[in-house]
């Protein structure tokens, strides 16, 4: 028996930092400031960081083997911390319009602490709770701003869906169970004996039909557009890059622990599910005017590429796998926080009511042009490293129909990017100079807070800095990875 | 001093078994033998509470009159004890309407739904050593769960009617009832972390030296708690907001007449009989007393809580809604959590001191 | 106390599995939410009795506590607060209730394929345990599952916050 909490402390110190937050804002008469939360949440962080960090090279696990902590849990954790930083930053506005600020960041603190649980789970029940503790915090996220009827609606929908797909989650889990006797994924890969096995496959089916619900995967994504659209900005970029990258860091895990003997079947299904995914979403994304659905699709097609790494199954593709979702965390992150600003000056979501967006505020359009590059993929942005390691290691593995489907995708991806940039750099009324009927020039109340203003920067400073030094990056990824992968 | 179990004064009940065992199960083949002597001590157990609530009824309007300084029913029999009986008698002689305009099948379900769990709770309070139909190993657990079934019995009879007033009521019954299970499923768990089982007769077992009434401090404080929450969940007064005839006529059961309604009033006083044996079972010392024998010792100590029940209800008046909300939650809660930490923390104190 | 002979056993578990469906069943076809809520309830309590069956007694009870006593009473009091007599609509499609008909069945055959013709590394016909569960569910919820017994109470606190704060009147 390993009670040895010192493993766990990342999470117990952002857990306090929750309760620390909600309890004192209860008790103190006049609720407390945003700036005081901010310093809360953000010391948590901090503080979780650090403890992290510490546990880089323990590679063990606690707890009787509930949770992992090893240098791949430890990869997604820090991920996830940093992204919740930069969504409480980029929260700023949203929490000076909305009431229950402590209980906001209260719970996106939790839900961050669930992500991390995931990442790191070992057993089908640890890794089941954590699920549900994330998506119960984002379905009340997503909810959160109440006068809106989208936001309500994006809350319900997130959460009867999410409840959907665990019930498909836990039918998996079960026959899993089943079939060996375990819950544990270390000893789960011990029990499954060799040859083809129905059950066990049905099994393997229904789990990769849930792990598809969190990272959005066609045909398990109808879900996204109406949620992304719905749910408040920060939350959707919470939602679309942290909740994704620990629903990926999950699959893996499970995929290369506690099932290798059937690989040959999941690596056929995951790439199924990466060229529907990939295919489905960028022609989606094609046809959309609204700049958070537009996105939303880009996220499922991203999605897509990353099932492309998963399908490898080798060292390489998990470490390619571990690449693209710090690539794209930083990428997608960039491009919401720029939503939210560009929205915020320009009450419209309208891709269209971008024109012009250059000459009202170079700086927002720059942002935004950079984050929809690098999802393109164009180099000399991280996007490119990305999704050249993910293709990589699918040739490697001889998925070459997979890597076509990608490149493919790519290319089709890069119409609806650099429309975005289109209008934003090259249309504008009356030829250039902004004109009167100028969507951009004639709205704007508000300005970026400070707050919004770092988190872009420090987004696409990343963005930058990742893809300049792409190689180092894929080497830490690539040793984290050697604690999972075979 | 006990009274020795085999012993036909002592406990009747044993040879009533061994006769009926001795007829049935020795002569017929085994699945049926078995099931007609659980049939026959199922009907043997409902028959008396059949009287036990007639018992009841005539003793609480008694000493409810005597209270208000009148009589109560003297008329019928010997001071009045035949007045429930013609009641009953009446009752079941009545038509039973139902409304037109109500759910019929949940309507008729109602009453049943509420009185049913009443009744089985009857199958694992023991009356004496062994004594009671099935000694569950998770007997309180048991206890809990039939307890919250009535609440759905409550709604649907409120639903079902199709009348404003029994809709009220049925709400009221319903929040009532979750407010109150909360510090009531807390408080069980004192006796039960006392005795170290949740087997009812072993709860009573460990009573023998001391009653968990005066395991002090929190013997009493527990004891209150779940006095107060069961009448609450019983819907007794000063509780009984869900037929508060001064607000909303008679509550949830405003539509219903004849034996449906006598369904509801045999399962209420059934529940108030099954929260003064749970109170005695958990609280004081179950069956266990010197001389008498156990079975009436249970009686006894059942009825003294009974009899507490009604004082209650012939002197306080009944809580206003807020009044009612705010106990069950700012009150009782908090204490309940707290009466169940002291006595964690106590009992954990004295066992590392015994050794 | 009747010692539960094999065709006890069986016989009250078809019974209660019976129940279970027709329960189920009638969740599904009932018109009015609030018959759907009753047989929602039958359904419950005979799985708990099934729980019971297999020896899982404390499970049973606990389902019992808190699936009947709680949460349908949570259901139940939900209706109420919505207006009366609000009926299903009569189906929304007959292309949906087909292709919904359609699903069920499909997942109906493909798992009961499966489960009948896998090989399970266990006998079905393991023999129930006669021992109380209690204490082993207590000891194993703090020993070996601490950590997901903890993360379970992270999860109900989450789940309260954010009612009370969905449900809270904007001022």
């Amino acid at each position: 028996m390993n009670f040895n909490l010192v493993l766990l402390m990342p999470e117990i110190a952002l857990t306090s930092a929750a309760g620390l937050a909600i309890l004192v804002d209860a008790f103190s008469p006049r609720g407390l400031s945003r700036r005081f939360l901010l310093w809360i949440a953000g010391g948590g962080i901090a503080i979780s960081a650090a403890l992290a960090l510490r546990l880089l090279g323990t590679n063990t696990s606690a707890f009787n083997g509930a949770i992992a902590v090893d240098d791949y849990a430890v990869f997604f954790k820090l991920l996830f911390l940093a992204a919740t930083l930069l969504v409480l930053l980029a929260a700023d506005t949203f929490m000076e319009e909305t009431r229950h600020r402590a209980e906001f960041v209260g719970l996106l603190l939790l839900a961050t602490t669930g992500l991390m649980l995931l990442a790191a789970a070992m057993d089908l029940i640890t890794l089941y709770i954590s699920i549900e503790i994330s998506s119960l915090s984002i379905a009340f996220l997503s909810a959160w701003d109440k006068r809106g009827l989208r936001s309500t609606e994006a809350g319900l929908k997130y959460f009867l869906l999410s409840a959907m797909s665990s019930a498909v989650l836990l039918y998996g889990m079960a026959l899993l169970y089943g079939l060996t006797g375990h819950t544990r994924l270390d000893l789960i890969a011990t029990q499954i004996g060799q040859g083809p096995n129905a059950a066990l496959f049905l099994a393997l089916a229904m789990l990769l039909a849930g792990f598809g619900f969190k990272v959005s995967a066609v045909p398990f994504q109808m879900w996204t557009p109406d949620v992304y659209e719905g749910a408040p900005l920060p939350i959707t970029a919470f939602l679309s890059v942290a909740s994704k990258a620990a629903g990926f860091a999950a699959t893996v895990r499970v995929l290369q622990i506690a099932l290798p003997t059937s690989q040959t079947d999941w690596t056929v299904l995951v790439a199924a599910l990466a060229a529907a995914t990939m295919t489905v979403g960028n022609i989606v994304a094609l046809v959309q005017t609204n700049m958070k659905r537009m996105l939303a699709y880009s996220s499922i097609a991203q999605a897509g590429y990353v099932l492309v790494g998963v399908a490898a199954a080798s060292q390489l593709g998990v470490s390619a796998v571990m690449f693209y979702l710090l690539a794209y965390t930083a990428t997608n992150l960039a491009a919401f926080i720029a939503c939210i600003a560009i929205f915020n000056l320009t009450d419209s979501e309208q891709i269209g009511d971008l024109r012009g967006l250059r000459w009202r505020s170079p700086w927002l359009a720059f942002a935004l042009a950079v984050s929809l590059l690098s999802l393109a993929g164009l180099p000399p942005f991280v996007g490119f490293f990305a999704k050249l390691y993910v293709f990589w290691a699918a040739a490697d593995r001889g998925l070459l129909w997979l890597v076509l489907v990608g490149v493919v995708n790519s290319a089709v991806s890069l119409y609806y990017y650099a429309q975005v940039i289109h209008d934003m750099y090259i249309t504008g009324i009356g030829g250039g100079e902004p004109g009167v009927g100028d969507p951009v020039t004639t709205l704007g109340p508000r300005r970026p807070s400070p707050g919004l203003s770092t988190a872009l920067t420090l987004a696409v400073i990343g963005v930058l800095v990742f893809g300049v030094l792409s190689g180092f990056f894929f080497g830490i990824g690539d040793v984290a990875a050697r604690t999972v992968a075979r | 001093m006990n009274c020795p179990t085999d012993n036909f004064i002592c406990n009747p009940f044993l040879y009533f078994h061994l006769a009926a065992n001795a007829i049935f199960r020795d002569h017929l083949p085994e699945p049926l033998g078995t099931i007609i002597v659980l049939a026959l001590t199922v009907a043997m157990v409902t028959t008396l509470i059949a009287l036990i609530v007639m018992s009841q009824v005539w003793a609480e309007r008694r000493i409810v009159g005597f209270m208000q300084g009148r009589l109560g029913p003297n008329r019928v029999g010997p001071a009045g004890l035949l007045q429930s009986v013609a009641d009953a008698v009446k009752l079941l002689l009545k038509e039973i309407i139902i409304p037109t305009q109500a759910d019929k099948i949940p309507f008729m379900l109602a009453p049943l739904l509420v009185l049913v769990p009443s009744l089985v709770v009857w199958s694992i309070i023991p009356w004496g050593p062994g004594l009671s139909v099935t000694d569950l190993n998770i007997g309180v657990l048991f206890v809990l769960g039939l307890g919250g079934i009535p609440t759905i019995g409550i709604l649907t009879a409120g639903w079902a009617s199709s009348n404003k007033y029994a809709l009220l009521g049925g709400m009221r019954a319903a929040a009532q009832l979750i407010a109150y299970e909360i510090p009531l499923v807390i408080v069980v768990l004192v006796p039960v972390l006392l005795a170290g089982t949740m087997s009812l007769g072993g709860i009573v077992e460990a009573q023998s030296n001391l009653w968990f009434l005066f395991f002090l401090p929190v013997g009493p404080v527990a004891f209150l708690l779940f006095l107060v929450a069961g009448i609450a969940e019983v819907n007794r007064s000063p509780f009984d907001l869900p037929e508060a005839e001064s607000e909303i006529v008679a509550g949830f059961h405003t539509e219903y007449s004849g034996m449906p309604f006598a369904l509801f009033f045999l399962a209420e006083y059934a529940n108030s009989f099954a929260v003064s044996a749970m109170t005695t079972t958990l609280f004081l010392g179950g069956w266990g007393g010197p001389i008498l024998p156990p079975f009436i010792w249970f009686f006894l100590k059942t009825y003294a809580v009974f009899f507490v029940l009604v004082w209650i209800r012939g002197t306080l008046p009944r809580l206003r809604y807020d009044q009612l909300m705010r106990t069950a939650w700012k009150v009782a809660l908090p204490l309940a959590l707290v009466t169940l930490g002291v006595a964690a923390i106590e009992l954990s104190l004295i066992r590392s001191l015994l050794g | 106390m009747i010692a539960p002979t094999e065709a006890l056993v069986a016989g009250s578990f078809y019974t209660f599995a019976a129940i279970a469906l027709a329960g189920a069943i009638g969740v599904v076809l009932a018109r009015k939410v609030f018959h759907s809520a009753l047989f929602l309830v039958l359904t419950l309590a005979s799985l708990a009795a099934t729980f019971v069956i297999l020896g899982a007694d404390f499970l049973g009870a606990v389902q019992i506590v808190i699936y009947v006593g709680a949460i349908t009473v949570l259901i139940l009091f939900g209706i109420m607060l919505t207006p009366r007599n609000v009926e299903l609509p009569e189906s929304s499609g007959v292309g949906r209730s087909t292709a919904g008909v359609f699903v069920a069945a499909a997942v109906f055959i493909v798992s009961t394929t499966v489960i009948v013709t896998s090989q399970w590394p266990r006998s079905m016909s393991t023999p129930i345990p006669d021992r109380p569960t209690t204490e082993a569910i207590g000891q194993g919820l703090f020993t070996t599952y601490a950590l997901p017994f903890e993360m379970a109470s992270i999860l109900l606190l989450i789940a309260m916050i954010g009612a009370i704060v969905i449900a809270r009147e904007e001022q």
